[in-house]
């Protein structure tokens, strides 16, 4: 009789055993997968970290490019509206040209704009003034370019 | 209690890497507003330039 309670006692525990062992198993793999969850988010997390950055630092270049065109672009509404590019102004384009879209041919361009509608401004006032004034004209063209031609006179 | 502390433990780090996602995909939201602005701006210049080749 004693040998039927001892092994049910020895199987008791054996079944014990094995239940602690299978919910160890199953803490187990359920740690596992949450842990592979978490490395993959923090990986997936840190590619997104620099990705932000970047856009952050293209954005903000592209932002700085929008407020260098915008007054670039106020400078030349004022100048329509004035008629007028001063050499300040020119200047102003200048700077920031340089500084942000590094255009130094848009700034000769407009300089030799400005040049050739200064000439056409004189040209246009000869067509329209009475003699004496056209050879006054004349004259101020005569002795600019001979300014320009010799630096000595400068 | 060890492997209990482990998956409090690890409960913790999920829930710290999910608002760090949250955090990375608002910052990244409010990015591409800003850039969506930018390419507005440069393409209503563009438009006014090209408004202005066929005025000259």
């Amino acid at each position: 009789m004693e040998l039927p309670v001892e092994q049910l006692i020895i199987g008791i525990f054996a079944l014990f055993g094995a239940a602690v062992t299978g919910a160890f198993s199953v803490y187990n793999t359920k740690i596992s997968k949450k842990l592979n969850q978490v490395e993959k988010k923090t990986a997936e997390n840190k590619t997104l970290t620099i990705e932000n950055d970047i856009l952050d630092q293209i954005v903000s270049a592209l932002e700085r490019k929008d407020e260098a065109l915008d007054k670039i672009a106020e400078i030349l509404d004022n100048t329509l509206r004035t008629q007028t590019l001063t050499s300040q102004q020119l200047k102003s384009i200048q700077l920031i040209l340089e500084n942000r879209c590094q255009a130094l041919e848009v700034v000769k361009a407009l300089q030799s704009l400005m040049e050739s509608k200064k000439l056409q401004t004189k040209l246009d006032i000869i067509k329209d003034e009475p003699s004496h004034e056209v050879k006054e004209i004349l004259d101020e063209i005569v002795e600019s370019l001979s300014c320009d031609n010799n630096p000595e006179k400068r | 209690m060890r492997i209990l502390k482990t998956l409090r433990r690890v409960d913790e780090l999920a829930t710290k890497a999910s608002e760090d996602e949250r955090q990375e995909r608002e910052r990244r939201e409010a990015l591409m507003i800003r850039l969506v602005k930018s390419r507005n701006n440069n393409l209503k210049l563009f438009s006014l330039k090209v408004k202005g080749d066929n005025f000259c």
